[in-house]
């Protein structure tokens, strides 16, 4: 399946989309910063949308080689998995975070978005 | 910096852009990490470095900004110290101020957390988490002082060292 997800690249941060079967995979690279923000929720919003549009039911999401993340790019996340969260049961998908044990804040960011969106997200 | 000095400090007087505040919060965790045996904690300093000089490079009204990161070893426990010291206009001064008001009526950084990024979903400008994130995920007690038009925040971690 082709969801026409383009890869994301402003400077210094970038995002590549895969898709297989009912599934998306969302690979981070870089800097997450004041920089990243808006194509960030506006990327977020797209996969959103396709995911609806496609019937997906999970979304994984590859931070092993995320930098870092500030907190207006973390929001966009927020907003995300709220959109998820706020669905109808049925219609949720999954999104599943691989974090780098060794970026330390990995394990504290995700973990506060997994108490956020405990329905939806899982985090290995 | 190192074994040399009982209290080693670093601190730069700057104009912060994106690209200087990742330049400098991947200079202190390179520095703190070694300097503490703690990728961990030098990770918690770090991510306190980058959210104080983002909210500098948002609210200073010069655009300056002086950051301060602070090993204190003398007594213990030994704490670092992150602060920020800038000129602040007086609606941010007001923002601030309903900030950590509403920081000492939770019960917890996490509860805070939380609350905080339900409310970020309602924002239309800002994502309100900054220091909540400091709070929570860097478990870093915060603080604020006034001197004039002048901001000063503290980020404070107990470490092991």
């Amino acid at each position: 399946m082709n969801l026409d997800l383009p890869m994301l690249s402003p400077p210094g941060f970038a995002i590549v989309a895969e898709s297989a079967g009912d599934a998306i995979t969302l690979v981070f690279r870089g800097n997450a910063d004041m920089a990243s923000i808006e194509p960030l929720d506006e990327y977020l919003r797209t996969v959103h949308e396709k995911a609806l549009g496609h019937a997906i039911k999970s979304v994984r999401v590859d931070f092993k080689a995320l930098e870092f993340m500030n907190s207006s790019c973390f929001k966009a996340f927020v907003e995300w998995l709220g959109n998820v969260q706020d669905l109808p049961a049925k219609a949720r998908y999954m999104v599943a975070f691989e974090s780098n044990r060794d970026m330390h804040w990995q394990r504290r960011s995700l973990n506060a978005l997994r108490c956020f969106a405990m329905d939806v997200v899982t985090v290995d | 910096m190192g074994s040399l000095v009982e209290n080693p400090y670093l601190e730069i007087c700057f104009r912060p852009t994106v690209a200087t505040i990742n330049e400098a919060r991947r200079m202190v965790a390179a520095l703190y990490g070694p300097l503490l045996g703690d990728p961990d904690a030098a990770g918690r300093i770090a991510l306190a470095t980058h959210e104080l000089l983002e909210n500098a490079l948002k609210y200073s009204i010069d655009g300056s900004t002086v950051i301060r990161v602070e090993l204190s070893k003398g007594k213990l426990p030994t704490t670092v110290r992150v602060e920020t010291r800038n000129g602040i206009s007086p609606e941010r001064k007001q923002g601030l101020e309903e900030i950590f008001a509403e920081m000492h009526r939770a019960e917890n950084a996490d509860d805070y957390y939380q609350f905080a990024m339900k409310r970020t979903r309602t924002l239309r400008h800002g994502s309100g988490l900054g220091l909540a994130r400091i709070w929570a995920e860097g478990e870093m007690h915060l603080t604020r002082s006034y001197a004039s038009d002048e901001v000063r925040i503290t980020a404070t971690a107990e470490v092991k060292a």
